[in-house]
């Protein structure tokens, strides 16, 4: 059994030592939110916060992740507000098929938290999530409204 | 047609450079100094050895996919890290590679293009190598887990053509005989 | 929408041609409303049209017969039925249609038939409706695809239903009241008779207004009048979409289901021979192995064990005829079909072969398209249940009622068996469409053999390897230039065609012009992907018309332009597109700008794209300005961002996209050899629409049409190479100076 704190939650999971972070997240704890896309970490829309840090849970064993903080899409709401991020994203209307855009909420999360005023160099850098509907004009300008707000 | 005679040009010195590791007629250092080459030019070493603003990856040396950057301190740029995908040790699910502390050597340490001589030089040479003296060189090779990773690389990667016992021994060789470097 | 279209002309021009359909007319559409008013019932509400409920508590619902993967239609349909209900936009709320024959979808049919007919006549207006509802219920027709949810639903569904809907409320009013229907006027949902002061809301006289039959040809309001369509609404999607609470295909969880993880044969039309099933029925949490005819299955409690065990099997396939082909093979196929007799014509004038005989000088070209992959980013999956004989499945798809006809076909029960649920939908692109649903057959296939729920999930891997691909192509293109630098030849061959009509035409005044297509090279299984053929003729035809600029020595904007004289609605999108990139003074050093102009899904686009060339040697593009007529826009906000989204759809296919074969295998596996844009690599977009008020067109498909040649003509104005062969990432124009 392993011990998982996620969204400020303890999780008891009786899961292998290599099954990555987000299976035990979507599979058995019903996680849904952050999504398998690739499962390579070439596309990003698996993302979570560990310790307040962005990864990939695709290939990040859920082993690794005991004794630390796992934030997840679903935890990003403080009761009934949403996160800055979150309603950046509503206001710029960016998702299309949404599907990767838990993932690229993560991502900006954690972009925001080291550098709060991104410039646009430093989105190229850290946006690096696959947006196959092409939303990335309205992603970009959602994480600088999130920045302002 | 045209491109690969270039290629063929382009290769044939270092051909010419790793044949010359078994050469006689070098002196003793430099022929030390050739097996230490082999490992450095080897793709393990010089994806994240390179002289541009972002790694490569794979045996071709191709740049990194998706636009990943060194970002200040060679461990990638805010909120995507080096270690948001590389872990500590090797992943098979994903197969992404991994070992402690994954990231980049610094600008100065780059080796991208350089020739045998050119590489040579930089490697003793304190702005170039990172400040290490002798002893800190021998010590990178033998124990930094990021070093140590390339013979243990996971995947379908390659491995330096040198066990790391045998590279270790000959860069302490090449050391002792008073680090000399090829012409050129 | 791809073939969707063509058995559309086919059952539309049949059924039109036959006059005793009108005998059933003034019965059977309210047999159907009767079904729709049983299966769409709720307490409290009144079904008042076949997409429109209205509660006593004054709530609008309107009912979409189409799937949300994006592209808004979720709102913009609301919007358009709405405006003409003269609802109040915040009562209003979505429902996506159930699967069922009631809501087949004539709109779309209908707005189909209008388009082939022309504007219709008002006595035809019934008669029409009337095809239009057969045509759609033998169609099991709920597409979306095609760019055709504005522009036929919207138009020929949603905006009639809500006048109609508001006509009957009216009706009903005036019973009420005693007084004429002209004297009642309708706003924010409330009926109001000035001259007594009465009025009512509508939720208080749906019942009553139910009770009238629904209207077919009800004037439409002018779009001076507008009051929500052409703003920008938010969409009812998005929330759920930034929180984590969207269910989409492979979210969905029941008690005790199951994970079923599948390869297919890796090679085309292979079958598989054996397996042994030990060393997965051997791994933690594995329960079964399923042997499908040209597949195998692996079923465990979690998706990543059934992986796992997967990969410990080791199948043996009879990979069949297909075994030999490489990509090599099958454009060498390409080739020779080109160079062969009897091609067929789509379409000829003048006489092209005679000027191309009599020319003294022939410009001609060859270009090579590769195979392309959708790969949305939710892989295929489908979630079934077989208890009894009822079958419920869950899942995204481009068409729910085909989506359950086919459900219930592949189990062998009657339609009225299967419960067809939808998801949320991460991405279509075309793969999802009725022509390709072979995840669902699949997954009640397993289904059928699992006691309990099971979800069928392709890895990605198994979705970038066993899809309908988008079609590789070569074309082969030749025309001439007069002294006077004028087009008088252009002849297109092309191996393979298939949808839209309109993808290999264009507007530019040439005499001579004809295109001809060979069929049956594309030996992999093909079909609609974003734009359709606009995706290779787009780039062929617009690369091919830049060419032909060269040759003439001439400017490519000014060369376009004259051959545009009697197409004034292309000319405004050109010079508009021309005005908005400053295509009369220098791009910045380094940097060259190409352009490029279609006409698709009924929306005229001209795109400007600026490109350098980077260190690395590798194109980039660094900003796009887009010029759109679309006739009308309905949601501006969406509108834009499916332009700029099919914009980088189509970018990402023309830098870096190929599907390859080899041993009769796709060698692309993931996202690490299949790349797209991203953020870094995304262009600077600027959309500018022109409302002409020309019949409305598409907004999902035609940002998609333009992109691959404007980038390619100016990397051609950048470096003097003409790239014929795409991707742009395999050319060689020597390193540049633009390199982040």
């Amino acid at each position: 059994m392993i011990t998982l704190t996620i969204n400020g939650k303890a999780h008891s999971v009786d899961a292998e030592e290599a099954m990555p972070l987000l299976w035990v997240l979507r599979d058995i704890l019903n996680f849904t939110g952050t999504k398998y896309g690739c499962g390579v970490g070439a596309c990003g829309a698996c993302t979570v916060l560990v310790d307040g840090a962005a990864v990939r849970s695709c290939s990040y064993p859920a082993v690794l992740a005991q004794g630390k903080a796992i934030t997840t899409i679903e935890g990003l709401a403080d009761g009934g507000t949403l996160h800055k991020v979150q309603q950046a994203w509503i206001d710029a209307q960016a998702p299309q098929c949404g599907f990767c855009q838990s993932g690229q909420i993560m991502a900006a999360v954690a972009l925001l938290k080291e550098k709060p005023q991104p410039t646009d160099e430093d989105i190229d850098a850290a946006m690096t999530n696959i947006c196959r509907c092409g939303a990335y004009a309205e992603i970009r300008a959602a994480i600088h409204a999130a920045a302002k707000g | 047609m045209m491109r690969l005679a270039f290629l063929g040009l382009l290769l044939a010195p270092l051909l010419a450079a790793s044949s010359a590791v078994a050469d006689k007629a070098e002196a003793p250092g430099v022929a030390a100094f050739r097996t230490v080459q082999a490992v450095l030019t080897h793709p393990r070493c010089m994806n994240c050895h390179t002289t541009v603003n972002w790694p490569t990856q794979g045996d071709a040396q191709v740049r990194h996919t998706f636009n990943v950057v060194r970002g200040p301190d060679g461990r990638g740029t805010a909120g995507m890290k080096c270690t948001t995908c590389h872990l500590a040790t090797n992943q098979a699910a994903g197969n992404v590679p991994g070992a402690p502390d994954w990231h980049m050597a610094p600008l100065s340490m780059g080796w991208t293009g350089l020739s045998p001589a050119q590489l040579c030089k930089a490697l003793k040479d304190p702005a170039r190598n990172g400040g290490r003296t002798g002893a800190r060189i021998i010590a990178h090779f033998k124990a930094d887990p990021l070093v140590l990773w390339a013979w243990t690389p996971g995947g379908k990667r390659s491995a330096p053509p040198v066990l790391h016992a045998k590279f270790v021994e000959a860069a302490e060789t090449w050391l002792r005989l008073g680090a000399p470097c090829p012409e050129g | 929408m791809g073939k969707v279209t063509r058995r559309l002309v086919i059952f539309g021009g049949a059924a039109v041609a036959g006059g005793g359909l009108l005998v059933g007319y003034a019965t059977l559409p309210w047999q159907t409303l009767d079904r729709a008013r049983q299966i769409g019932a709720r307490e409290g509400e009144t079904l008042v049209a076949t997409w429109v409920r209205i509660g006593k508590d004054n709530s609008v619902t309107v009912i979409v017969p189409h799937s949300e993967m994006g592209q808004g239609v979720h709102t913009s349909l609301p919007m358009m039925l709405a405006e003409e209900l003269d609802a109040d936009w915040s009562l209003v709320r979505m429902e996506q249609a159930p699967a069922d024959m009631a809501f087949a979808n004539q709109g779309l049919a209908r707005g189909f038939l209008d388009d082939l007919t022309g504007s219709v006549p008002r006595f035809l207006s019934g008669p029409l409706d009337f095809v239009a509802r057969k045509t759609a219920e033998a169609m099991n027709l709920q597409t979306t695809g095609g760019s055709t949810s504005v522009r036929f639903t919207g138009v020929a569904g949603m905006r009639r239903t809500g006048a109609a809907a508001r006509a009957m409320l009216v009706k009903a009013a005036a019973a009420a009241w005693g007084v004429d229907e002209a004297s009642i006027t309708t706003e924010n949902s409330r009926l109001v008779h000035a001259a007594s002061g009465k009025s009512a809301t509508y939720g208080e006289m749906a019942e009553a207004a139910a009770k009238f039959d629904v209207p077919v040809d009800v004037p439409l309001k002018p779009r001076k009048d507008y009051k929500i369509v052409g703003k920008p609404i938010r969409r009812f999607d998005i929330p759920a979409k930034v929180d984590g609470s969207a269910v989409y295909g492979l979210d969905k969880r029941l008690p005790g289901m199951r994970f079923a993880v599948i390869a297919a044969s890796p090679v085309f039309g292979g079958k598989l021979k054996s397996v042994d099933e030990k060393p997965a029925l051997a791994m933690r949490g594995v329960s079964q192995v399923v042997k499908l005819e040209d597949a195998v299955v692996v079923v465990a409690d979690n998706t990543w064990r059934a992986k796992e065990a997967l990969a410990a099997l080791s199948p043996v396939w009879d990979e069949g005829a297909n075994a030999g082909l490489t990509s090599a093979s099958i454009i060498a196929g390409m080739d020779a079909a080109l160079t062969k007799d009897g091609l067929s014509e789509e379409y000829a004038s003048g006489d092209v072969d005679a000027a191309l005989a009599g020319a003294k000088k022939v410009v001609e070209a060859r270009y090579v398209v590769p195979y392309l992959a959708h790969a949305p980013m939710e892989v295929m999956n489908t979630t079934v249940h077989l208890e009894g004989d009822r079958l419920s499945v869950w899942g995204g798809f481009q068409d729910g009622l085909t989506a359950r006809v086919l459900a219930a076909k592949t189990a062998g029960l009657p339609v009225d068996n299967v419960t067809l649920n939808h998801t949320a939908m991460g991405g279509g692109f075309g793969r999802r469409l009725p022509d390709y649903m072979d995840y669902l057959v699949r997954a009640v296939k397993v289904g059928l053999q699992v006691k309990g729920p099971v979800q069928l999930v392709y890895t990605r891997e198994e979705d970038m390897t066993h899809g309908f691909f988008r079609h590789a192509s070569v074309a082969r293109m030749r025309g001439v230039v007069d002294d006077k630098g004028r087009v008088t030849a252009f002849l297109n061959t092309v191996a393979e065609r298939h949808d839209p009509p309109e993808a290999g035409r264009f507007n530019y005044a040439i005499p001579n012009q004809a295109m001809r297509y060979a069929s049956g090279t594309n030996p992999l299984p093909w079909g609609a992907w974003r734009s359709v053929d606009h995706t290779q003729l787009g780039f062929f035809i617009e690369t091919f018309m830049d060419e032909l600029a060269h040759a003439a020595g001439q400017d490519p904007h000014a060369f376009r332009r004259a051959h545009l004289a009697s197409a004034p609605r292309h000319l405004a999108v050109l010079d508009l597109a021309a005005e908005m990139s400053g295509w009369n003074t220098p791009a910045p050093a380094g940097r060259a700008r190409g352009i490029s102009i279609r006409e698709a899904f009924g929306t005229i686009i001209a795109q400007v794209a600026e490109v350098s060339i980077g260190a690395d040697g590798l194109p980039r593009v660094h900003r796009v300005w887009s010029a759109v007529d679309p006739g009308e826009v309905i949601n501006p906000a969406t509108f834009t961002a499916q332009i700029e989204g099919g914009t980088i759809f189509g970018l990402s296919a023309a830098l870096h996209g190929a599907i390859t074969v080899d041993k009769g295998r796709v060698v692309e596996q993931n996202f690490t050899d299949y790349e797209m844009v991203r953020m870094a690599d995304a262009p600077v977009q600027v959309v500018k629409v022109i409302e002409s008020g020309a019949a409305t067109g598409g907004a999902g498909e035609p940002g998609t049409a333009p992109i691959a040649a404007a980038v390619g003509n100016a990397l051609f104005a950048l470096t003097g190479v003409r790239v014929r062969a795409l991707p742009f990432r395999l050319a060689r124009f020597g390193a540049g100076e633009g390199a982040k």
